[in-house]
Parts: structure tokens; sequence; C-alpha cells
């Protein structure tokens, strides 16, 4: 898991100590983390996925399982239309399963709010 | 930013929705009336928490609500809530 931590800090440029100072944890603790003398709790993992900005899955196993929020391409299409299309410029909040025909409602209902 | 809210039945994959209005100073957003009191208020959050996060000013929905959802605290992956609410 130090790895993947490692990996990030390369990737955004920064040391431990930054991400101890935005984060709040101590110094120490980054220490005795790679030094194989300590495993994070699931709060420390939060506080440093955010900083990150990924998934504590990404930082416990390298795979990010949330990069597609929408896991029917479908409905993940008309949910970018409905975005960026300024006659609706929309963002749902729905479940990842979410069907395209449910969407499509949506869509409806607001067309109905335009006329 | 003034918020509209409006309570409506829709289906129940869809928790709510917020639409940024044409003045660009009010947006509307729209919450399923299906959910409970408890449930409708956190939408009412999350919606907000959209444009706190200026996120219409973003450009991919999948990573919009990866990070919305990632960011609110205490809330379970969608699909595992354990209200049963998809």
């Amino acid at each position: 898991m130090y790895e993947i931590f490692a990996k990030l800090l390369a990737r955004k440029g920064v040391r431990p100590a930054d991400v101890a100072k935005a984060t709040g944890i101590s110094q120490s603790f980054f220490t005795d983390w790679k030094s194989g003398r300590y495993s994070p709790k699931p709060d420390k993992l939060e506080k440093i996925a955010n900083y990150f900005d990924v998934s504590v899955d990404y930082l416990l196993t390298g795979v990010d399982s949330e990069k597609d929020y929408y896991l029917n391409d479908d409905a993940r299409d008309l949910a970018q239309f409905l975005f960026e299309n300024p006659d609706y410029k929309v963002l749902f909040d729905a479940s990842r399963k979410v069907k395209r025909e449910d969407l499509e409602f949506v869509k409806e209902l607001i067309d109905r709010f335009n006329t | 930013m003034d918020y509209f809210v409006r309570l409506i039945d829709m289906p129940p994959a869809v928790r709510s929705f917020i639409k940024e209005n044409s003045d660009h100073i009010s947006a509307t957003i729209v919450i399923n009336a299906r959910l409970s009191r408890e449930q409708q208020q956190e939408q009412y959050v999350h919606e907000v928490g959209h444009m706190e996060r200026n996120d219409f000013e973003k450009d991919d929905v999948n990573q919009i609500e990866t990070k919305a959802h990632r960011t609110q605290k205490n809330r379970p992956p969608c699909g595992n809530r354990a209200d049963g609410v998809p």
C-alpha cells in the first residue's frame, strides 16, 4: 500500500511532509508507515485519499473501481448530453445502475418546465 | 445563489437532480418525492454540493458524480444502501 502512496507522491510532485501539512497527519506517521511499523486506519486513509483525489479503494489496491460512475453506457451518454446541453444543464444523483429510460423521464420533465 | 426546491415522483433510480436556471443566479433542485424526509434532506445537501464545487464548470459527469459521492461523508456506495434505495 505504501508503494501506491509513493506513486501518488511522485505523480503530484509532493513529499510526505506536504501531505502531512495538508491533512493534519503527523510526519512520523508516514515514516512509520514506510518502515512497515504501522498500517493506516480508515480515518487516515480517507484523508490521504481525499488529498490525492482518489478513492480509498485505489489507495488500498491501486485500482479505481469508481472510475466510471454510470454502469450503463446509454445512461451515461444521456447524462453527459443533459449536462452539456444549455437547454438542460442538469446534474443527477442517480443509482450507478440507472437506465437510459429513467433519465428520459427527467428530460421530459425538464421539457415541461421549459414550456 | 437561490435554490428552488421541488418534490416530484420520479423513477426510484433517480434520487434528485439540479438544473441551473437561465438567469444564472438560481438553480432548481428536484428531489424524488418517494424518498423519506431524511433522504430528501440528504439529497438537498448533495445537490447544493454540486454548486459549491462549481461542478457545472467541469467536463465529465462520470468524474463529477464519483467525486460527489466520495466527498459526501457517511454515504455508502450506490446500490448498497441499507434502506434498499438503489
